[in-house]
């Protein structure tokens, strides 16, 4: 199962190569805070599929985490939003930052939008789509720290990735993606990973790794 | 087509994600809050999944943030108050940052609840089941 989920992931890996290269982050606000704690507050969902929102949610506490965050319990979280009110993911993501940064005793909050999560059919292919958006507030003065835009598509297709490895590796991707029901998590875990990992995109690291406060060249 | 899975991953665990400088232990920890997301009513199962993942590191050190916080909300939802209380502090004292809420979950819990006294939902709205 573990291997498997592998699978699509290097065959992503194999196109991130060509995505087009970024311009680098101004870090400046969120250095000067130097969040210790992200919380992460349920995702909004902007697609038709209703189960997108909690299952993204799965996702997101690993990568944050090993960035060297302390990443709030995000079941409990949203059973204890839940129970104060605040059951809809866009009443948390309207409400204020400092509020939330005040009841959890969070540095930052950090907030996910899903803008596109869906499969598109064809005769001969499934292509598999996921965009989001990730903003980190401050739970102290409610000021953007930082923010993020990932859009990652499969398309079967389009995988002839020149060598005989590369493309048994799409046949694979293309095998596991053609069920009824396209698995996103891979594309979902590396969206995530790319948001939160990469020189001058991701998060700088935090207090918990030992590169806290000395990759100032990469962020 | 399946046989060819693991070759492939043999072949490209060269260029594998920088992943591998794993800090924690999370084996198994997105599958099981994948599978309660799934299923709300799956609390059990995700409880049992957290203890063991709790005791895979008996130092502490390889425990991830959050875990023993959500083993102990698991427990508060059970009505089992004293053993919450006791993962609450556990996950205060590995992850000072949590200080904040957990004390407030602490206090959630208290009174700790006699064993026979079936008033787990009258007390806070926090012990509220779906």
């Amino acid at each position: 199962m573990k291997l498997l989920r592998l699978v699509p992931i290097l065959a992503l890996i194999l196109l991130a190569a060509c995505a087009p290269p970024r311009t680098a982050k101004d870090y400046t606000k969120f250095r000067s805070e130097d969040p210790a704690s992200l919380l992460v507050v349920p995702v909004v969902n902007r697609t038709v599929d209703v189960t997108a929102a909690d299952y993204f949610l799965s996702t997101l506490t690993m990568p944050v985490a090993e960035r060297g965050y302390y990443v709030y319990p995000v079941f409990l979280v949203k059973r204890l939003l839940e129970d104060d009110g605040l059951a809809d993911a866009a009443l948390v993501h309207s409400a204020d930052p400092r509020r939330l940064g005040a009841i959890f005793g969070a540095d930052a909050i950090l907030y996910v939008t899903i803008n596109k999560w869906n499969a598109k059919y064809a005769v001969f292919s499934t292509s598999v789509e996921v965009e989001f958006d990730y903003v980190i507030k401050s739970g102290k003065t409610g000021e953007e720290l930082w923010k993020s835009h990932e859009a990652m598509v499969y398309v079967p297709q389009s995988q002839n990735t020149g060598n005989a490895i590369g493309n048994l590796v799409a046949m694979a991707v293309t095998a596991s993606m053609a069920k009824a029901s396209p698995n996103y998590m891979p594309l979902a875990r590396t969206a995530n990973h790319n948001a939160f990992w990469r020189d001058h995109q991701g998060l700088p690291a935090g207090p918990h790794l030992d590169q806290h406060g000395k990759d100032k060249e990469a962020f | 087509m399946k046989i060819w899975i693991p070759l492939l991953i043999a072949a490209a665990v060269g260029c594998a994600p920088p992943s591998s400088r794993s800090s924690y232990d999370w084996k198994g920890y997105d599958d099981n809050l994948y599978a309660l997301m799934k299923n709300p009513n799956g609390m059990e199962a995700y409880g049992i999944n957290l203890k063991k993942q709790i005791d895979r590191s008996p130092d502490g050190k390889r425990l991830a943030p959050g875990i023993c916080a959500e083993y102990g909300y698991v427990l508060l939802v059970a009505g089992r108050k004293a053993e919450a209380v006791d993962y609450f502090n556990r996950e205060k004292v590995r992850w000072p940052e949590s200080t904040t809420i957990m004390d407030r979950m602490i206090a959630n819990c208290a009174p700790l609840s006699v064993p026979a006294a079936p008033q787990a939902t009258a007390t806070t709205p926090v012990q509220r089941v779906p």
